[in-house]
């Protein structure tokens, strides 16, 4: 008896244990493994310090005002090489007043070193809206100018874009394609540099939600 | 044609510029515009909006050829051509202002001097020769008509 006693003593905690490393495994499994996140990302030539899942980073100027904003679903930073890889990043730049001057999106991103130099990359879209335009808006504002391309490279400290691929541009006016870039954020003068075709027509352009600002800056 | 204006503008050029602030548009390079009947080729063309977003007028000048543009009044009408190293299209008033080198094309009509203004809609047209500045080729600066009498006044 006292043998089948201790026997199922033994057979119960051997029980409970396999039943601790099920549940163990299968915690594991769900936790988001470092190497799933990224396995999409190409090799980088060096070891990435952190990442970030569905992050936004904020920056402010001198005068605490807000001045940049960076959403991305998923973010790995590589010291060596000083480049941050992005996934479905979104940019906004925000004006002297605080309220979202151009905003930019695209499948994946690349920020090199000092932080102030983006490429985006595939289905880059660009909105800008005029001041007027948001803060009239409740919910929502009316874009003034679209612009979508495969690939974009931002200066955000002379608030800056260029590329030399295929572009679009819409405004309320009418539509633009050309191949390649130059635009300056500020004075809003934009540059096509070959096979420009433009077709005025009057647009409708999407909305932009007023949700993007936040609620520091909204209430100002 | 009577709806050319109320057509969409296209526009082709190699490279342009614009600057929304100003309500400009600036295209340069084999420029070729359309708008119904409406064509126009020049080397560079301006493009000036309005601040309601409507197109004010456009300019656009010839490099080293002339600007060209041709215009169908009504479907039974002959074709008018214009050419000038400088042509302002005011879409407003609906009129063409053709300036140095300009010449116009009615049919078998033509019309040649320093400036040559031509209402779209009502094909009324008017013509500037050169003044003594102007006329540094001591030609004879004045403006330049042949007219050809209708088939009617032919026939007789």
């Amino acid at each position: 008896m006292l043998f089948g006693k201790r026997l199922k003593k033994r057979f119960i905690s051997l029980i409970g244990l396999m039943a601790l490393g099920v549940a163990v495994h299968f915690l594991d499994v769900q936790r988001p493994q470092s190497f799933d996140l990224f396995s999409d990302l190409p090799d980088a030539p060096s070891e990435p310090d952190y990442y970030t899942v569905n992050s936004t980073f904020l920056e402010y100027n001198a005068d605490g005002v807000l001045s940049r904003s960076l959403r991305s679903e998923r973010l790995l930073h590589y010291p060596d090489i000083e480049e941050t890889a992005l996934v479905n990043p979104e940019i906004i730049s925000y004006g002297s007043t605080g309220m979202p001057q151009w905003q930019a999106m695209a499948n994946s991103g690349l920020v090199e070193g000092d932080g102030s130099h983006f490429q985006l990359n595939q289905n880059v879209i660009v909105w800008q809206i005029s001041a007027e335009n948001l803060s009239d808006a409740t919910i929502e504002a009316p874009v003034d100018m679209q612009l979508s391309t495969e690939q974009l490279n931002i200066d955000m400290d002379k608030n800056q874009v260029t590329t030399d691929k295929a572009i679009k541009i819409i405004t309320q006016e009418g539509m633009t394609s050309a191949i390649g870039l130059f635009a300056d954020l500020t004075t809003n003068q934009i540059t096509l540099k070959n096979q420009v075709k433009s077709l005025y027509q009057k647009q409708s352009l999407p909305l932009i939600q007023r949700t993007n600002v936040p609620e520091s800056q909204q209430d100002k | 044609l009577e709806n050319d204006a109320q057509q969409p503008i296209s526009v082709l050029a190699q490279n342009a510029e614009f600057n929304p602030d100003q309500g400009t548009a600036i295209y340069t390079g084999k420029v070729e515009i359309e708008q119904g009947s409406l064509r126009v080729k020049a080397h560079k063309v301006t493009v000036y909006r309005r601040s309601d977003g409507e197109i004010d007028k456009i300019i656009a000048e010839g490099l080293n050829d002339r600007v060209y543009l041709q215009q169908q009044p009504k479907p039974e009408d002959p074709i008018v051509k214009a050419y000038a190293m400088k042509i302002d299209y005011l879409a407003s008033q609906q009129q063409v202002e053709l300036t140095h080198q300009a010449e116009l094309e009615n049919g078998q009509d033509s019309f040649s001097g320093e400036r040559i203004r031509y209402h779209l809609q009502s094909k009324r047209i008017q013509a500037w020769g050169q003044n003594k500045t102007q006329n540094e080729q001591s030609t004879d600066g004045r403006v330049k008509i042949i007219l050809f009498p209708g088939e009617g006044e032919q026939a007789q």
